[in-house]
């Protein structure tokens, strides 16, 4: 273990002998920090300790806020833990929340604790993580899970679970609009002069957004990479970042991108087309909508431009040395050439 | 006695070369590791952005230049008087931020545009952005 291994293990400790006041002789097993992800650090430990002349352990997971995470300005540490407290006592396989802290003297930034939940994540990225999904499809159990839990989060009532506090958005284009809006924001904060190509893009997404008035819980980015799997079904879902109360079609059209799939045939490296219609419109009952997710697809373009451009920036201005950060900046025109053909060019 | 230095993009590439097939292999920790094989991408890409450059600035000012003559040929209709502004200001200027600025303003005013007409401006800053996008995925992707 490094020296700041032991010193984050031993601050850790010392909160949760405040937080757990029965327990005692608290250690800290297992301490892996996860290298995946561009915003908040993931640390994984099991916590032993005796109570009541007993041994116990609890697998947790702590996510604590570099201070330049990507994203960090569209759901802080603090919201992913109300999203996450709202979710505890519904359907949806999600990480029980424990503790959300803001106070810097403890872990010197902000940071929440969760139930690790058992699991692996593969990256749909690489060839490892390609070949999971590409058995797992062949099983059918995965593919299956995947849709279902998609299914779910869309039939889930949010108003109930107490996610409104996320921002109902107004019937029509309003939704649309306001997600072109809080994009344009990070294109902004980035510091980067937009491409033309970009301007036109959003210029078409403003022009063209199409109208709803059935909200649902959005997670945002929906695909292989974000979800937890554990015996070849969901056993949880991650990345509580994007979320939003918004048009369902806004997830849809993520799991039906090109941009989640490579090339494979199959939706997010896992799912043949026709099973996730049948799946998905059989268990929420509504048709999918192929217009909608088509203007969705274009506004997860300007998404990804925005992304590799705030990426970028951070490196650019000093707020990062992560050199992964400035290899983004040559990201900016592959996805505007996808953006350019899109749109007709 | 001749100048045998090497040219810049050869010069990074050259590095780039021996970061991914020297330097990284001997990192064992995973985190500099990565970061010593990004280094390696970015300087590559750095490298294939100099070795353009000066051919891609020249190809980029004479199409901007006629897009700008185009587009004043366009502008000769009855446009609102931003957009024709806008539009001389793309002749004036024969920079990319005018051309950026030229687009939020015409989809600004696109309401009150004949379909037309949006559509010919359009189609026409299109051609040149395709031109430009292609130079850029030369060495980006």
């Amino acid at each position: 273990m490094s020296t700041d291994s032991q010193d984050v293990s031993k601050r850790i400790c010392s909160y949760l002998s405040v937080k757990l006041p029965e327990a005692r002789d608290i250690r800290i097993k297992n301490l892996e920090k996860m290298d995946v992800g561009w915003s908040h650090e993931t640390f994984l430990f099991d916590a032993i300790f005796q109570e009541a002349g007993q041994q116990k352990s609890i697998p947790l997971c702590l996510r604590r806020d570099p201070g330049n995470a990507l994203l960090r300005h569209f759901s802080d540490l603090s919201v992913q833990f109300k999203v996450l407290k709202c979710l505890e006592n519904t359907s949806l396989q999600s990480p029980k929340p424990y503790w959300y802290e803001e106070d810097p003297s403890i872990l010197d930034s902000p940071f929440l604790i969760m139930e690790k939940v058992p699991g692996t994540c593969p990256s749909p990225w690489g060839s490892a993580g390609q070949s999971f999904y590409a058995e797992a499809a062949n099983r059918g159990t995965l593919p299956r899970s995947f849709t279902e839990t998609l299914s779910l989060l869309h039939n889930l009532d949010w108003k109930r679970a107490g996610l409104d506090f996320l921002g109902v958005p107004e019937d029509g284009t309003h939704f649309a609009l306001r997600e072109v809006s809080k994009w344009r924001e990070l294109i902004e904060v980035s510091e980067q002069e937009p491409d033309p190509i970009l301007i036109d893009l959003i210029g078409w997404l403003q022009t063209n957004a199409p109208p709803t008035n059935r909200f649902t819980l959005v997670h945002g980015a929906w695909r292989t990479g974000n979800l937890l799997i554990n015996e070849d079904k969901i056993s949880a879902v991650l990345d509580w970042e994007l979320q939003v109360i918004g048009d369902p079609m806004y997830d849809v059209a993520y799991v039906l991108a090109d941009l989640n799939r490579e090339g494979s045939n199959l939706l997010s490296h896992l799912v043949k087309k026709e099973d996730f219609f049948r799946d998905y419109e059989t268990a929420t009952g509504h048709s999918i909508d192929e217009k909608a997710c088509g203007y969705y697809q274009m506004l997860y373009l300007m998404r990804g431009a925005a992304f590799w451009m705030s990426a970028a920036g951070l490196y650019a201005t000093g707020q990062s040395d992560d050199i992964r950060l400035a290899r983004t900046a040559w990201s900016v025109p592959v996805v505007l050439e996808t953006a350019a053909k899109a749109l007709g060019y | 006695m001749n100048n045998k230095s090497l040219p810049p993009d050869q010069l990074l590439g050259r590095i780039a070369k021996s970061l991914k097939t020297e330097i990284g292999p001997a990192v064992n920790a995973a985190y500099p590791k990565t970061q010593a094989f990004l280094t390696a991408v970015v300087l590559e890409k750095l490298a294939g952005q100099l070795k353009f450059e000066q051919e891609h600035t020249r190809i980029e000012d004479r199409e901007l230049l006629i897009l700008s003559r185009d587009l004043i040929k366009i502008g000769e209709e009855d446009l609102p008087a931003t957009l024709k502004n806008a539009i001389v200001q793309v002749n004036d200027e024969l920079d990319i931020g005018s051309v950026s600025a030229l687009i939020k303003i015409l989809y600004d005013n696109k309401p009150v545009l004949n379909e037309k007409i949006f559509d010919m401006l359009l189609g026409r800053i299109r051609k040149f952005l395709r031109s430009r996008v292609d130079r850029a995925m030369e060495y980006s992707a």
